[in-house]
């Protein structure tokens, strides 16, 4: 007995037709599930240049191995794709119900391909997968689809599903699964691509039977009485993640009209504790204790009047500092708007604040944002330009494509003024004050995402965040640690207080398998993760010289920013030999043959040890 | 003694769902639980299973719970032939609750974060 399902469901949506396959135990032992083992399966399946909003695309759904056994916080699910807005290799991970969903169904991994001829959705119950049309569906926001959903099919029904903008390709939009998102790097838009409208299951809950059912349980007790007195995890279930505003405002590191500065004034205003104020209810994922989401009302808008999850800390800075704004109800009003759309906040937040940069400058005017004064803060203009953005009108149309095109689109004057790495707009952490993060946004696979590699030391003070000297090898095990994490999917926040070690006797209770047993192993497991993820990416043209970050990181020292003030990122080049060289790459950032042999992939990414051009150098 | 709940502190985590299961079935299975925690969009309600019966009731309807119109067959705590809640999945057999432990300490209780279950003691 396992936790594994061991099996995928191959749906093809040109042909309306799908099967189950077996997962071999091999992939399992060596990718365990979720990111790990969409990543081998997407490197092994897309071809190179494969366009991210053609057919040919494939979204991975999946669900790791610990989900549904009881363990809290282990049940969030990964969404893996070629990424529009980037173009490499992208993983989003999402909370709520329906991952557990598809363990219940039996499937470790969901498959889809192809392109539906019309706007479709999938629904998979005991009888198997019916593809039905969707056209009274279209254009309809997340909340009442899902709904709609529910009346047909059944309250038990769960599904994961896209708003306008998936459907328009703005090329940031989400996958929404209850109250919560797969954000980043566009998965919505593949699956709008693909006229796929929502993906529902209705099946009974079944847990999967672990094999050795009795120290597993063991283990659940435990782990709910680490949690149970944690402080972080108390915090995040009480204030949840809007906390971290006021500490990183003081470090400096807290992003500023589109990283101009990094503080500032009136941060009091969107506290965590002032979040805490208007919270009215929680929200979480399943079998998950902590229910990090806190619901909060919406004043403004299409939803006005409802509550919605959210705003976590993230979209309080892409909505907030980010645009000049301390308000924490347009912030909230922002957010519902987002979700509306079914638009990711980051991304979204990061459009309106180069927008409003280019008018700063005097690179567009009223006559190209329809009148609309974009000066920072200016709620008035910002909420509608939103508007736009999820409808694609307007100026919301090329702010649709993000940052990167954007920029290229409006003319080169206008290109330093995006802040992406690898297309994917910045989170909320300033790159100069902290240069961890840094080096783990410049470095990442998926571009610059927050979750890519968390410098915790730095992050908790252990560690100057200023010192370029030696952070590579903790950079290189922070990623290795997350690719872990998200191939279990051990909940960043639901989990605090729990290690490798614990990780370790969890899967082996649940899976029996005696490699799992090992820390070093593991970690071995989160270094091939990133590494076959690097080939994707290296297949696709991708290299050392995309390994970067925004201009402005290394030329214009950190303004406004308490501590960090005068910081710049001095030596990439340093940062980034380091990081190489931990992982076993070359200086070109690529995996040398005797790395890839080393970590057992060496047949599967041949292509990279066969082709010469890769391993100049 | 009973089991009193207070539905306005429940957050919904479920977590009452998963140690019930901890301590009566092998493997852990929410739908194998004896408390069930229904969510709706601004409620979450712990019903706590009781006793069987052996018709469907010709009572179903709307109640009100705190002002709020409710499905009268989702806060009953009866099994009975007609409702899916407080079976076990595979063989229809009905549950209820038994106050586990020697002497009685429901685990729901003893796990609760929000202090939405409590036991009452009554003369």
């Amino acid at each position: 007995m396992t936790t594994f399902a061991g099996k995928l469901l191959r749906i093809n949506l040109s042909a309306s037709t799908y099967g189950e396959e077996e997962i071999p135990d091999l992939y399992l032992r060596q990718f365990i599930s979720a990111r790990g083992l969409s990543a081998r399966y997407l490197y092994a399946e897309l071809k190179p240049k494969t366009d991210p909003l053609g057919p040919e695309n494939k979204i991975i759904m999946s669900i790791g191995v610990l989900a549904s056994t009881g363990l809290q916080g282990f049940s969030k699910w990964c969404v893996m794709s070629k990424s529009p807005l980037t173009g490499t290799i992208f993983r989003s991970i999402a909370g709520g119900n329906f991952g557990a969903w598809m363990k219940h169904a039996g499937y470790d991994l969901i498959i889809i391909e192809g392109r539906a001829p019309g706007a479709s959705y999938i629904y998979l119950d005991k009888e198997g997968v019916h593809f039905l049309k969707a056209d009274d569906l279209s254009g309809m926001d997340p909340r009442h689809l899902q709904r709609k959903l529910k009346e047909r099919h059944g309250f038990h029904t769960e599904s994961a599903c896209i708003g306008m903008a998936g459907e328009r390709l703005v090329r940031y939009a989400v996958i929404t699964s209850g109250e919560r998102t797969a954000s980043r790097g566009g998965m919505g838009t593949v699956m709008g691509s693909k006229n796929l409208k929502a993906v529902s299951i209705n099946v009974p809950v079944r847990g999967p039977v672990p094999f050795d059912g009795v120290r597993l349980k063991g283990l659940v007790r435990q782990q709910i009485s680490i949690l149970k007195d944690h402080p972080r995890r108390k915090k995040m279930s009480t204030i949840g993640t809007p906390y971290l505003s006021i500490g990183l405002n003081e470090a400096g590191i807290l992003p500023v009209r589109n990283f101009q500065a990094g503080s500032i004034k009136g941060i009091q205003d969107i506290s965590g504790e002032e979040f805490y104020k208007l919270k009215k209810g929680k929200a979480g994922c399943y079998q998950c204790m902590t229910r990090c989401g806190g619901m909060r009302e919406v004043t403004r808008g299409p939803l006005s009047g409802k509550q919605i999850d959210g705003p976590e800390y993230e979209t309080i800075y892409a909505f907030g500092p980010l645009l000049g704004i301390t308000d924490k109800s347009f912030i909230i009003d922002a957010n519902a708007l987002c979700d509306y759309y079914g638009m990711d906040t980051i991304s979204t937040g990061a459009c309106v604040a180069f927008a409003c940069e280019l008018f700063e400058k005097g690179i567009i005017s009223t006559s190209d944002t329809d009148g609309l004064e974009l000066v920072w803060g200016n709620k008035n203009a910002i909420f509608p330009l939103i508007e736009k953005i999820g409808k694609r009108e307007g100026l919301g149309r090329v702010l649709g494509e993000g940052v990167a095109r954007a920029g290229e689109q409006i003319g080169e004057e206008a290109v330093i003024y995006s802040k992406h790495i690898k297309g994917l707009e910045l989170a909320g952490y300033e790159p100069r004050g902290i240069k961890g993060y840094a080096l783990s946004m410049a470095s990442s696979n998926i571009g610059g995402s927050h979750m890519y590699g968390r410098p915790r030391e730095e992050l908790t003070g252990k560690v100057d965040p200023f010192s370029e000297e030696g952070k590579g090898p903790s950079i290189a095990q922070a990623q290795r640690e997350q690719a872990l994490e998200d191939s279990l999917i051990a909940c960043t926040f639901g989990n605090s207080g729990l290690d490798l070690m614990m990780y370790s006797e969890f899967l082996t209770s649940a899976t029996g398998v005696e490699e799992f047993g090992s820390t070093e192993n593991l970690s071995r497991i989160g270094e091939r993760i990133i590494c076959i993820e690097r080939c994707f990416n290296i297949r696709e043209g991708f290299g050392r010289i995309d390994d970067s970050l925004p201009k402005r990181m290394f030329s214009e020292p950190l303004r406004n920013a308490g501590p960090s003030t005068g910081q710049v990122v001095k030596n990439i080049d340093k940062l980034l030999d380091e990081y190489y060289e931990a992982l076993g790459y070359t200086c070109e950032g690529v995996p040398t043959a005797e790395k890839l042999k080393d970590l057992g992939i060496e047949e599967l990414a041949k292509e990279i040890t066969n082709d010469r051009r890769f391993l100049a150098n | 003694m009973r089991i009193k709940i207070d539905h306005t502190k429940c957050t919904g985590c479920k977590l009452c769902e998963v140690a019930c299961s901890l301590q009566h079935t092998e493997a852990i299975n929410p739908w194998r639980s004896r408390i069930r925690v229904f969510i709706g969009e601004d409620f979450c309600l712990p019903v706590i299973a009781g006793p069987y019966t052996e018709a469907a009731c010709n009572a179903k309807g709307i109640v009100m719970v705190d002002g709020m119109e409710m499905d009268g067959c989702v806060v009953c705590r009866a099994s009975c032939p007609v409702k899916t809640a407080f079976k076990e999945p595979d063989t229809g057999i009905p549950l209820k609750c038994d106050f586990c432990g020697e002497p009685p300490d429901p685990q729901c209780v003893r796990w609760c974060e929000a202090d939405a279950l409590t036991i009452v003691i009554e003369d």
